[in-house]
């Protein structure tokens, strides 16, 4: 099932000179190589994965509404999203190029977003290098189509700026709270609480961040606390090889530090929205869709992965609840630490079981609920590829893996879980990308 | 020969022909030692982690021929020994001297064990490698040039990873004693210490050896040394730092452990006491030192860190300032620690000794990553001045590091299918050769550094380091263990100075034959005083010989007092001649108590058996707001206000509460006691934080009303007036004072317009959320109990005012206002006597006095008939330092327009402008900027003109302030003349003043108080301020008044004088009392 880059380059070009369609496809697979500039540049710059969210968001949506036209088939979320008001339209009767147009798209919006734009640039540039634009379109159309692309991708900025994330730069830093049984800064690192104020960001399909309510977790210190406890230190005492692979497998963290001797040094991972961008990715390419499909897929799963974070944000701050980290040490073992590096924000929900469901739905719906693959995102971070039955075999794993991971409570993937379902069903019904 | 060549070149060039040492070449001297480390992918910092620390030298005469020799340890290398021949040539004895170490060596020290007279040599040693080559070497001196190793047999050779050891008798009990300093291998970052600070590690954790008979045994846990297993122990002195005749000891930690204070309990025991002594301890503590700074007669204390002196290197060091994080260590037991030098200033207080910390002042704060400390008088002109070894070989600290070349590389190698290749890294890091420090010592416990002026201007990574009189001249030369660079030798040229010195040498008895521990104080005609106690052990992994030398400067003839570590016997010896080798000899020491003339202190702290008020400060946060502050604006009260309330002729006061807490009215019941007189008024007002507070007859009504500012930097501005029944008991009316809504800086009230009432100045401190942009402030005047803003121009936004006080400046007969605050000048406004009352033309900012004021007392300090001012000031103790060519700045705009204020902070670090705020902190606050400065690197070499573009800068709020000392301001005819405070009154933000004659000598003396706790994490708290007393004189000019018991060592805010009693507000703190003798 793995292709090397260049066998796969080679294939595409033979299939491109046989088949129209196969163009369509080759189109497609250069959506993944924009995306992955997008990734590559998040990664240097450490963006949480909310900030992540965001930015795969609002480029992916504006490479999708650049490019729809290529298959009439398929409508605008202009009317479907909240805020998003009309698009520019092409000019009818002239000839565009529909992948140009919508790269020029994403660029202009990802450019905007991203922190470290002369990073993002040197990616951009090494992704796209062996697109083949230049020879199969002529520069009239070329120009026209980055001219659209750029207009559209200004139009989708000007909406992204009114989402709130600038005011909630501006907001006070977190308070941990001195109530025991709430979030505490947790080792190595003790940072500090990211994105408290998520739940103002402007929702895109939600109507509030609290749509969708999940049941409070347990008291701290309760009977039913003290099994959860217990739980997460004896699932790490017995936890078995694949069970640690299942937990680095999904670990997503953007930065975790490691400490040999006396040098210390950061691992950088995708960020859980990202691992399921890249699951999109494998979708898309394994079931060979063309370009349209596949960016309404891209899209309508940044979609949701944008709800959900914000969703599942808005109780992680209200809940404001302890990790298991510094519950067993209190309680239990003073020197118990987890597998993984414990994130730095508050536990209930789990932001990857929110995540790795809302995903799934969306993704089940496009492409069913049979849908084997093997998924080589985290390939590129250390970690072996893992197969899977289904997108809902992949997000339950997901899920769990937090446990296994000892950062957190089964309630908290449990309910987590439900409520990405929710987010996702909700999502996937109201959006209506083709007829 | 060679003296009369340099006198030569001295008189033809001046000094700059010839620096105070110079280099003897290996050639010459003989000693080609160096420490070589080389790494392999088994043997680098990876594998272990103190791989870089570097080896030591230990200095004495091992052959009795009075001459030192020297003794290197080499990590991996065997050790060198070197005998002196004279004449800074050596001969290396190292292969027939029979000292043999394999494993991994760190310190080295000398002492005569076995006390036959003649020194052994103890080497430590530590390493990831087999116990059997971990264990600490003791080697016996044969008296023939041979050593025998006999560890074991004395029982002094501890497994643990040892960093080095200390002889001395803790005990008294007349035999050398033994401490060994260790350190853990493996890193904790777990902060639920309880279990882990009460635990024993036998490798990683110090020990306590007890001499008995010749044997030592293992005592550490009965005599209360910590062993735990993260103690990361890199310095050790000993000296009496109580002065109780006792020797106690200082270790200092690496890391997040806490430094320790053991003070000797006189039962075989130690006490940790830090927090008793110590308002603060370095971080990352690596060597320390022990000496007598400012010739005071008492012992002080400096302990090593890493902080940088350039602004490049702090740059790429420095990540999120960690507030919180620090407040989590505060909160799990750990103390205050703070990545920078400190230099400990042992101050008497009755019979108590504590330590003011004055790293910053002294000059002596920030030498990078530092090894060895070595007080000594290297100029011979009677002050100690100070040695620092520093760099290191990788340096790893580097933020691109960690964030992003370690994780580039790693991608790189996944991407080639292979596996990261840590040592591959370690490799690319790249080594900080930096040169040594050399300090002079100005005289006052200040110091200049003149490494370059004295010669020491060559880069290299130093670690252990001793000093010695090599060659006999009479002053001390210097040995640095080198890595992969040949050893220094110093060749020290002070006696082409012309000073005078004073060597002294103890003959000790039984089993401490060189006296060890034994304080020698050098006394002169002129008032000149110092102590120096004899220990070996000095300087990172090092030791000194045992021979003290004193600088004398021009001062020919001098009394020494010797008390022998019995704690019994003393000699004093007069009229001592100088420029000799002094040899005292304990033999014909007499058993006699020292006297003590106790004079009554000036003050008498009055106990409380229940405290009268305690001021509890809310948790408000203004860095959770505003993470580009320097420091926080909601910690300012507690109000303090004084007046007869009730009509019986004693003075009673007000004191008011932080947010949530309500103030209360304390009325004076007699001899210093206060009762709190209930108030239900107060209670509503609770959510109000008051800061300060004034009281006056504001109805004209013959009694005393209560105005009462609000601040707090949160919310809840608006200031309150309560109203006297004449009973003490107060009242609300609404509508009677109109808006205030900033936070309050300071309030008084006086009669502007010559009405018969009083009417208000209320200055506001900050805007509150929008640091530095001036808030808005307010003249009210009174009309018949009923307040009306008045506020002219030039009083709505003057600055941040932090103090007002009234006075008639310009003697026109109507009342002028003297303001003050942080980037303000001392402004006098010349008061009209009516509307509008002030006005900005009748102003005068006097010169060059922009600062961080604090508070400002009119009084006519000369006697002239003029009111002078007297103002407190951030003062030196300080990072930033600012002077009119070098002023702090804060430049200010919404520089990512989000509709907040972006505050740059930015100080002058050698020469130049920078930016106070890590990388980390101004991406914080201004995410965007990432893509300005994409890396640390990027950042490192930032000025603020590269954070604003041209059009936010012509559009910002631009302030500066060029003086920070605390002084007086002398009312001239012709302008007012600054008479900055001595150096001990710069050592702390002073914020309050209080005028009063404290030892009846009819002159006006002054007491400060003050300190800051709520600064930065990165700068962390002021506290040196412990309550100073500067007794007024004929000249009008101020002395320090020492060991007054005015003892205010706490957050202080505000003083009053009730009567002959002086009440403290202490900040989140109670108040103190105390009675005038």
């Amino acid at each position: 099932m793995r292709y090397s880059f260049l066998r796969l380059i080679k294939l595409l070009c033979l299939l491109l000179l046989l088949n129209g369609a196969r163009a369509q496809y080759k189109d497609a697979a250069m959506v993944g190589k924009c995306m992955q500039a997008l990734t590559d540049v998040m990664i240097h710059d450490i963006s949480s994965p909310l900030i992540a969210s965001r930015d795969y968001a609002y480029s992916m949506i504006a490479f999708y509404e650049a490019a729809r036209f290529a298959d009439p088939a398929y409508h605008s979320y202009a009317g479907q999203l909240n805020g998003l008001q009309s698009l520019p339209l092409p000019e009818a009767g002239l000839k565009y190029d529909w992948q140009t147009a919508g790269m020029a798209a994403f660029h202009t919006v990802a450019t905007a977003l991203v922190f470290s734009k002369d990073i993002f640039e040197q990616e951009w540039i090494k992704q796209t290098k062996n697109s083949n634009q230049k020879s199969r379109v002529d520069i009239a159309v070329r120009n026209r189509s980055e001219a659209f692309g750029k207009a559209i991708g200004e139009k989708i900025m000007d909406w992204a700026k009114a989402d709130n994330y600038g005011r909630t730069r501006t907001l006070p830093r977190f308070t941990p709270s001195k109530e025991p049984g709430t979030w505490q800064q947790t080792a190595p690192d003790y940072m500090e609480a990211i994105e408290p104020y998520w739940n103002q960001i402007r929702p895109m399909v939600l109507t509030k961040p609290d749509q969708f309510e999940i049941p409070a977790p347990v008291a701290y210190k309760s009977p039913a606390f003290m099994e959860a406890c217990k739980e997460v230190y004896n699932t790490k005492k017995s936890l078995t090889k694949d069970q640690t692979w299942i937990a680095n497998f999904w670990d997503c963290n953007p930065f975790a530090t490691r400490t040999v001797g006396h040098l210390m040094y950061s691992i950088k991972k995708i960020s859980p929205g990202g691992h399921w961008m890249g699951i999109t990715r494998v979708a898309v390419t394994t079931s060979k869709q063309p370009l349209v499909p596949a960016l309404a897929a891209y899209s309508m799963v940044s979609v949701a992965l944008f709800d959900a974070f914000i969703a599942c944000w808005d109780i992680k701050y209200k809940v404001n609840y302890i990790r298991p980290v510094t519950a067993i040490q209190t309680l239990m073992e003073p020197n118990w630490d987890p597998i993984l590096q414990t994130p730095p924000f508050p536990e209930y929900p789990s932001g990857h079981s929110v995540i790795s469901n809302a995903s799934a739905v969306v993704l089940t719906g496009l492409f069913g609920d049979k849908f084997a693959y093997l998924d080589n995102v985290e390939k590129p971070y250390g970690v072996e590829n893992r197969p899977y039955s289904s997108f809902y075999d992949a997000a339950n794993e997901a899920a769990i893996s937090r446990l296994y991971g000892g950062i957190h409570f089964r309630e908290a993937i449990d309910n987590g879980s439900t409520l990405g379902r929710k987010i996702g069903a909700y999502v996937f019904e109201r959006v209506k990308l083709k007829n | 020969m060679r003296t009369g060549f340099l006198l030569l070149l001295v008189s033809c060039f001046g000094a700059q022909a010839q620096p105070l040492f110079t280099l003897v070449p290996g050639k010459q001297s003989g000693i080609k030692f160096q420490n070589s480390i080389s790494e392999s992918p088994g043997q680098n910092v990876l594998a272990y982690e103190y791989f870089y620390n570097g080896g030591g030298v230990a200095a004495g005469d091992l052959n009795n021929d009075g001459l030192p020799d020297l003794v290197f340890t080499a990590n991996i290398d065997q050790p060198k020994i070197y005998l002196n021949k004279g004449h800074l040539s050596f001969e290396d004895i190292s292969s027939s001297s029979k000292i043999k170490a394999a494993g991994w060596k760190t310190g080295v020290t000398m002492a005569d064990v076995n006390a036959d007279g003649w020194l052994d040599v103890y080497i430590c040693r530590s390493g990831n490698g087999e116990e059997a080559e971990r264990r600490n070497l003791l080697f016996i001196n044969q008296h023939d040039g041979t050593f025998k190793e006999m560890g074991a047999a004395y029982g002094v050779d501890d497994k643990g990873q040892s960093t080095q050891a200390v002889f001395f008798d803790y005990d008294r009990d007349g035999d050398l004693d033994l401490f060994v300093l260790n350190h853990s291998i493996k890193r904790y970052r777990n902060f639920d210490v309880a279990w882990m600070k009460s635990a024993r590690d036998s490798l990683a954790g110090d020990k306590l050896f007890r001499n008995d008979n010749g044997h030592y045994s293992d005592v550490s846990a009965d005599a209360g040394i910590i062993g735990n297993p993260i103690c990361f122990g890199l310095g050790v002195s000993v000296a009496d730092f109580n002065r109780d005749g006792w020797p106690d000891m200082y270790v200092s930690n690496d890391y997040d452990e806490d430094d320790y204070l053991y003070i000797n309990q006189h039962d075989g025991t130690f006490k940790e006491s830090a927090s008793n002594f110590l308002g603060h301890t370095s971080k990352f503590s690596m060597g320390c030192d022990a000496g007598d700074v400012n010739n005071d007669g008492m012992t002080d204390l400096i302990t090593l860190d890493m902080l940088p002196e350039d602004n490049r290197r702090q740059k790429l060091l420095k990540g999120p300032d960690g507030y919180d994080f620090f407040q989590m260590l505060i909160s799990h037991g750990y103390y205050y620690q703070y990545m920078r030098n400190m230099l400990h200033v042992a101050t008497q207080q009755g019979a108590n000794v504590e330590f003011q910390e004055l790293g910053q002042l002294a000059g002596i704060s920030n030498t990078d990553w530092s090894w060895s400390a070595l007080f000594g008088d290297y100029d011979l002109d009677g002050s100690q001045d100070l040695f620092i070894s520093n760099g290191y070989m990788r340096d790893y600290t580097n933020l691109d590091y960690l964030k992003y070349i370690v994780p580039e590389e790693i991608k790189k190698a996944r991407a080639a299918g292979t596996q990261p290749d840590l040592y591959s890294m370690v490799l690319k890091m790249p080594s900080s050769d930096v040169k040594n420090y050399l300090f002079h010592n100005k005289g006052d416990g200040s110091f200049d550094n003149t490494s370059k002026e004295w010669g020491m201007d060559i880069s290299s990574l130093s670690h252990g380091a001793a000093y010695a009189d090599l060659d006999g001249d009479g002053d001390l030369d210097l040995v640095v263990n080198n890595t992969n660079k040949t050893a220094f030798v110093w060749e020290n040229h002070a006696e082409t100075l012309k000073h005078n010195f004073l060597k002294v040498r103890l003959k000790g008895s039984g089993g401490n034959t060189f006296g060890i521990g034994a304080k020698v104080l050098v006394t002169a005609a002129d008032g000149f005083k110092q102590i120096q106690e004899m220990e070996l052990t000095h300087g990172f992994q090092s030791a000194s010989e045992p021979c003290l030398l004193f600088g004398l400067g021009k001062r020919s003839d001098v009394d020494v007092f010797v008390q022998w570590p019995d704690g019994k016997k003393t000699q004093l010896l007069t009229k001592v001649a100088v420029n000799q080798t002094l040899v005292v000899d304990m033999a014909a020491a007499q058993e006699k108590t020292q006297e003590h003339s106790m004079t009554a202190p000036l003050f008498t702290e009055l106990v409380q058996e229940k405290p009268v008020f305690t001021h509890i400060e809310d948790d408000y946060n203004d860095f959770k707001r505003e993470p580009l502050l320097p420091h926080q604006f909601s910690r300012n009260g507690p109000a303090l206000a004084a007046a007869d309330v009730n009509g019986d002729g004693l003075v009673d006061f007000f004191a008011g509460g932080a947010k949530g807490e309500p103030g209360g009215i304390f009325v004076n019941t007699g001899d210093g006691k206060f009762a709190e007189l209930e108030q239900e008024v107060f209670g509503p007002d609770a959510s109000f934080e008051s800061t300060d507070a004034v009281f006056g007859d504001f109805d004209s009504d013959g009694d005393m009303d209560l105005y009462v500012m609000n601040g707090g930097n949160e919310s809840n501005f608006q200031d309150h007036i309560y109203w006297n029944d004449g009973k003490g008991h107060f009242s609300y009316k609404e509508n009677v004072l109109p808006e205030t809504s900033y936070t309050g800086g300071s309030v008084v009230a006086f009669d502007m317009d010559g009405d018969g009432d009083l009417d208000i100045f209320r200055g506001s401190q900050v805007s509150t959320g929008a640091y530095p942009i001036a808030p808005r402030s307010y003249l009210f005047e009174n009309d018949h109990g009923v307040f009306k803003d008045v506020t002219p121009p030039a009083l709505k936004t003057p600055g941040m005012i932090a103090t007002a006080a009234v006075g008639d400046m310009n003697k026109d007969g109507v009342l002028d206002l003297v303001i003050a605050g942080e980037y303000m000048p001392v402004t006098i406004l010349y008061g009209k006597g009516k509307a509008p009352y002030f006005e900005t033309a009748a102003s005068k900012a006097i010169a060059h006095s922009s600062g961080w004021w604090s508070r400002i007392v009119i009084t006519d300090a000369d006697g002239d008939g003029r009111p002078d001012i007297i103002a407190g000031n951030h003062g030196l103790n300080s990072q930033i330092k600012p002077s009119a060519a070098e002023p702090v700045t804060v430049d200010a705009a919404d520089l990512d327009n989000n509709g907040t204020i972006d505050a740059i902070t930015s100080y002058f670090i050698q020469g130049k402008s920078y930016p106070m705020l890590s990388r980390d902190e101004l991406l914080d606050q201004l995410p965007s900027f990432k893509t300005k400065f994409p890396s640390y690197k990027a950042y490192a070499d930032a000025t603020v003109k590269d954070i604003f573009n041209d059009d936010q800068w012509q559009k910002a709020t631009h302030l500066s302030a060029e003086e920070f000392r605390s002084g007086l301001f002398l009312n001239h005819d012709t302008g007012f003349a600054f008479l900055p405070f001595g150096i001990e009154a710069q050592a702390f933000p002073v914020r309050d003043i209080l005028v009063t004659d404290v030892n009846h000598d009819g002159i006006a003396d002054l007491l400060l108080t003050g300190n800051n706790y709520a600064v930065r994490a990165e700068w962390g708290r002021y506290d040196a301020g412990k309550g100073l007393v500067l007794a007024g004189t004929k000249q009008h000019t101020y002395t320090t008044l020492l060991n007054t018991s005015f003892h205010t060592a706490k957050d202080a805010r505000r003083m009053l004088k009730t009567g002959n009693y002086i009440i403290v507000g202490n900040n989140n703190d109670a108040l103190q009392f105390f009675k005038i003798n």
